[in-house]
């Protein structure tokens, strides 16, 4: 398995690697690894002999990995933890080849200053799959350095030296890792060793409990939120509600009377209060009048009449046979759908805000961040000073489900902590979190089939209507106006898997004067949730079984359509497809594969109250190699909880110009009591470790609505469902 | 305005605005960061705390109400020789995921465990009203109801 | 202090006006110290407290079942709050968990001395104006008030008070305090009569 394993991922050449090596700069810190962020990793693969930045730096050694005096390793986490649980999975790929217990690793999150952090930020399911070679790479060569120093000092074969539990030995000889890292000040680099076999596994596939766990418990997680510094300040922006607003007038001087506050700023477009506590800071905010000039009070009709397919700019991103054609020339009926999925906020916990002090021209940012290096670059620019003279850490995250990587409010902090000479906390309220946020843009689908006359798919087509998500922030308007739509995020998962031998998906990209974003499973919930829903609308309208309809489907596919079957054929056991049908409860199914995760649900459905209620949920996932499964259970829980939320309540809804909800009252999310009994199964498929912190989300919303077409025979096509649309 | 009152049985005195909300007071007066702002509006619950034994939610009650009286948060649920029920319940359940919600999560699951010892998933259900949005809710109602067997198993 | 002093003079005045303080609610008829032809003027009176009555303000609290509604839309309260044994909450999640004794400006969350849900006999959520008029009489019904406690019930209670201060984004009553005071009285003093 493990050749297989590595197969696809090219290991880095001796010249490459020296290059990227870095070590020693006294005392306790060994070694590094460097410019192997998996972004780099991944454009190495792709674009040879490119030139990397330079990485050695003789006052800020770079590093992943350090010895602690106490005998245990500090690893900086290139990965952001927000709940997802990377942490955990990647210090167990390391203590893997560091021959050092899994409690003697202690995690944090790489600052810019001190470590390698991702370029391209946290997000997307790939963080385990990225580092899965990278990281027992860098583990294993350190392991290497210190067996070869300790070879060194005591005189002996190299070959002779094991290191076992933190522990060096040759014969009778023993040295600990703190203790080799202590007395050696010069360290060669020996070739990437050759990484242990899957079947040697130590820790792999075995679950362990997470390793922020004691200290979410015991409340000693910190989050930005919680950090301090000496003469901190308190500091509250002036936000429009208004999309698109500008202050028309401005009169702060009753906020500046407010008892506590230091100053108001009014500078460009920055107005702030910025006072000695949060408490002064918020309640001066208010005081302050404005008027606001709104370009357009745009309404929520005009918005999702602007996101219709037909409109904007059309790609073409899936086109095998000729569905098209067949499609418009059908003399057999064509079934055809429409579907809609709102826009959706991220609404997690933690409001996205900074810590910021601004210093002689060098900038020291706490900030909660998927993307701690676009942060960097962000303040750079801003505050006019080089990137290096930013530093940015980033604590635990209180929630990111995409939101992190957007829209945030760094540079507002650190210019408020410039103007201001001291460091300033800048936490949004929840109405700012809200109203001036990114947002799960809206999306429309329509679907058309057709089948032969022996019943089987002949056709397929799909058209999405999307924003973009993030090819505007990656490379701006030119780079969306070159690709012609965000098939990259927004389209994700928009093409037909089923292998039906005519089938063809287009992306249409539409503008929309709000910022749209990533959100928990990016494209793939739109997706899911159009081309799951038709589906169980096909199976519904043939009298076939949702799962023996897609099974039959899939026949003869290629590699993932022969997982998606596998999937299936172990949910059909694991959900009891063959009991008895209960009566008043309906039941469905949906399946997607998100970068080669499979995820299919079967879901139970009946109507409480008038109020629809998700009964059981039953999810298998083929994740490839289940690194940690108590953590992958954990991720599939975590997104039915979502996904059930977002099918059953979650909708933004813009009104005279305005983001509607300002706070969880107006933006209801499921709760305890909607949970259902869930059941996770987790296969193992393929020889490597997939995402799986998004994948599970995708088939939620679609097999919730089967099950209502199954107990209601009316179909609900839109997001949240209302049971009196249908 | 001095006020007095008590946090986790220590004697503490605050020189604030008595309409300051008691959250804030404990995160930025007292440094006790367990406690958590989500929404300031007292319904998220991230804010949960025990004053004298009842629930609130810190962000909406101001100081002036704790006045000689005494606050509990997450930090001093537990007592240096006895973790919690409820936090040994969490650890055992492997609650958390991003753990920001969880202190006011598990502030209101230690006095729902106080007032029903052994409750049912519709005790837990109606009782607790907190948003967790990482999805931990599952896990919640099993902690709680392990915790309210170690509550018993540790009475008996 | 003052509010009982005042919560006296007006009952002392109504037993004056009236004879005897339970007679209208025992018996659901026009007493007979009433002069004849006061009925319209205390049924016209009671429109204006009907008014009021019928506010989100005094509604929200008056759920028929157990869970109030809050907003001027009067949608059911979230938070999966309910009324409890006491009317007063959960076990865990109280009234006062978010509701204080005043309106809280930062939080915005309203409150009032005793904030809680009427009880269960009286609510008035989902009744039509008729059944509303004879169950504000109806002292299985009422708390058992005689129309003299109802209307230092409606007249001088801080919750109900608060009706008139609810904090911003909050809709007062459709009919001023003065003015709902003054409906009491006259609909008190002639007859404390409901639409039958």
């Amino acid at each position: 398995m493990s050749a297989k394993a590595n197969s696809n991922k090219k290991p880095f050449s001796r010249r490459k690697f020296l290059r990227r090596t870095a070590v020693v700069l006294g005392g306790s810190i060994v070694a590094g690894y460097l410019g192997c962020s998996p972004t780099r990793r991944y454009l190495a693969q792709t674009v040879e002999g490119m030139d990397f930045p330079a990485v050695i730096s003789s006052m800020k050694p770079d590093f992943w990995f350090q010895v602690l005096s106490d005998n245990s390793i500090l690893f900086k986490s290139p990965k952001i933890e927000m709940g997802q649980n990377v942490i955990t999975g990647l210090a167990m790929l390391a203590a893997e080849e560091l021959e050092i217990p899994l409690e003697r690793i202690k995690v944090e999150h790489a600052s810019t200053g001190s470590g390698i952090i991702d370029s391209l930020g946290t997000g997307g399911s790939n963080s385990t799959l990225s580092l899965y070679i990278p990281v027992r790479e860098v583990a294993a060569t350190m392991r290497e350095m210190l067996k070869t120093a300790a070879a060194e000092q005591w005189g002996v074969a190299l070959s002779s030296v094991t290191a076992k539990d933190g522990v060096l030995s040759s014969g009778d000889k023993t040295m600990t890792y703190a203790e080799i890292a202590a007395s050696t000040t010069e360290w060669k680099t020996p070739k990437t060793p050759k990484l242990k076999p899957a079947s040697a596994f130590k820790y792999v596939g075995k679950t362990v409990k997470r390793i922020d766990l004691q200290e979410k418990v015991m409340g000693t997680a910190l989050y930005t939120i919680d950090h301090e510094r000496n003469g901190l300040l308190h500091a509250i922006t002036l936000e429009c509600p208004y999309l698109n607003g500008k202050i028309k007038s401005i009169d702060t001087s009753e906020a500046a009377k407010m008892p506590d506050v230091v100053k108001v700023i009014q500078e460009e477009d920055l107005v702030a209060v910025v006072a000695t506590n949060r408490y002064a800071a918020e309640m001066a905010v208010r005081k302050i009048k404005v008027e606001w000039d709104i370009p357009k009070a745009w309404q929520q009709k005009e918005i999702i009449e602007l996101v219709t397919v037909g409109k904007g700019k059309r790609v073409n991103v899936q086109d095998k046979g000729s569905a098209r054609s067949i499609l418009s020339n059908s003399k057999a009926k064509v079934f055809e759908q429409a579907y809609r999925t709102p826009m959706a906020a991220h609404a997690q916990m933690e409001t996205y805000g900074t810590l910021a002090h601004v210093e002689n021209n060098e900038a020291s940012i706490v900030i909660g961040t998927q993307a701690p290096g676009m942060i960097q670059g962000q303040l750079a620019s801003a505050l006019g000073i080089k990137k290096d003279k930013v530093d940015v850490q980033a604590p635990y995250l209180g929630g990111g489900f995409g939101r992190k990587m957007g829209r945030n409010n760094a540079a507002q902090a650190a210019r408020i902590s410039k103007i201001v000479g001291a460091p300033i906390k800048l936490i949004p309220t929840r109405e700012q979190e809200f109203q001036n946020s990114v947002y799960r843009p809206n999306t429309h689908h329509v679907l058309k089939a057709v089948f032969n006359e022996q019943g089987g798919l002949e056709a397929i087509s799909h058209d999405q209507a999307t924003p973009d998500m993030v090819m505007k922030d990656l490379g701006g308007n030119f780079a969306l106006s070159m690709v012609g739509a965000d098939w990259l995020s927004a389209g994700h998962g928009a093409s037909i898997l089923y292998p039906v031998k005519n089938r063809s998906t287009s992306i249409w990209n539409v503008e929309v004067p709000y910022p749209s974003g990533i959100w928990r499973s990016v494209g793939i919930f739109a997706n899911t949730f159009a081309i799951e829903s038709f589906m169980n609308e096909l199976a519904y309208h043939t009298k076939q079984d949702p799962i023996e309809m897609r099974l039959k489907l899939l026949k003869g596919g290629d590699e993932i359509n022969q997982r998606m079957s596998k999937v299936l054929e172990v949910l059909k056991d694991k959900a009891d497809w063959a009991a008895e049908r209960k009566p008043g409860v309906g039941r469905s199914v949906a399946i997607c594969n998100d970068r080669k995760t499979i995820a299919a649900a079967a879901i139970e459905v009946s109507i409480v109250d008038g109020a629809i209620k998700v009964l059981k949920v039953t999810e298998v996932v083929d994740c490839g190699i289940a690194i940690n499964p108590g953590g992958i259970h954990q991720q599939v829980e975590g997104a039915i909880m979502m996904g059930i939320s977002a099918a059953l309540y979650e909708e933004i809804t813009i009104a005279d110009g305005k983001i509607s909800a300002s706070n969880y009252h107006e933006y209801p999310l499921a709760t305890l009591n909607d949970v259902p009994e869930i059941q996770v199964v987790i296969l193992e498929n393929a020889p490597e470790p997939f995402g799986i912190g998004e994948p599970p989300l995708g088939p939620v919303a679609p097999a919730i609505a089967g099950a209502l077409l199954d107990l209601r025979g009316k179909a609900l096509r839109s997001l949240p469902f209302r049971l009196n649309e249908g | 305005m001095k006020i007095d009152f008590s946090i986790n049985k220590k004697p503490v005195s605050v020189d604030v605005d008595p309409e300051m909300p008691l959250l804030w007071v404990v995160r930025d007066e007292l440094q006790l960061k367990a406690t958590k702002f989500g929404c300031g509006r007292a319904m998220c619950g991230a804010c949960t705390l025990h004053v004298d034994g009842e629930v609130y939610r810190s962000c909406a009650l101001p100081v002036q109400y704790a006045a000689g009286k005494e606050v509990t948060t997450l930090e001093g649920l537990s007592t240096e020789t006895q973790i919690h029920p409820i936090q040994q319940a969490w650890i055992e359940e492997e609650v958390p995921q991003c753990g920001y919600c969880q202190p006011g999560f598990m502030m209101a699951a230690a006095k729902l465990i106080q007032e029903i010892p052994n409750p049912s998933d519709e005790d837990i259900k109606s009782n607790i009203s907190n948003i967790c949005r990482c999805g931990t809710h599952p896990r919640i109602i099993k902690a709680i109801k392990r915790a309210a067997a170690i509550q018993q198993a540790s009475k008996i | 202090m003052s509010t009982k002093l005042l919560a006296s003079a007006l009952l002392i005045t109504s037993l004056w006006v009236l004879g005897s303080h339970s007679l209208i609610a025992e018996q659901q008829a026009v007493p007979r110290v009433v002069p004849v032809g006061d009925k319209e003027k205390s049924l016209a009176a009671f429109q204006s407290i009907l008014k009021v009555l019928k506010s989100p303000r005094c509604m929200n609290c008056h759920p028929s079942g157990d869970v109030p509604s809050q907003g001027d839309d009067q949608h059911l309260h979230r938070m999966g709050v309910s009324r409890g044994k006491a009317d007063h909450g959960g076990l865990v999640q109280k009234c006062e968990t978010c509701h204080h004794q005043e309106n809280n400006l930062y939080a915005n969350v309203p409150g009032a001395p005793h904030w809680g849900l009427a009880p269960r006999s009286m609510g008035w959520q989902g009744l039509s104006d008729l059944q509303l008029g004879k169950a504000l009489v109806d002292k299985n019904k009422n708390g058992g008030r005689s129309p003299q406690d109802l209307v230092k019930h409606m007249g001088q209670d801080s919750l109900v008070l608060w009706a008139w201060n609810p904090g911003p984004g909050r809709t007062p009553p459709p009919v001023a305090l003065p003015e709902f005071r003054a409906a009491l009285n006259e609909w008190l003093n002639n007859g404390a009569h409901v639409p039958q």
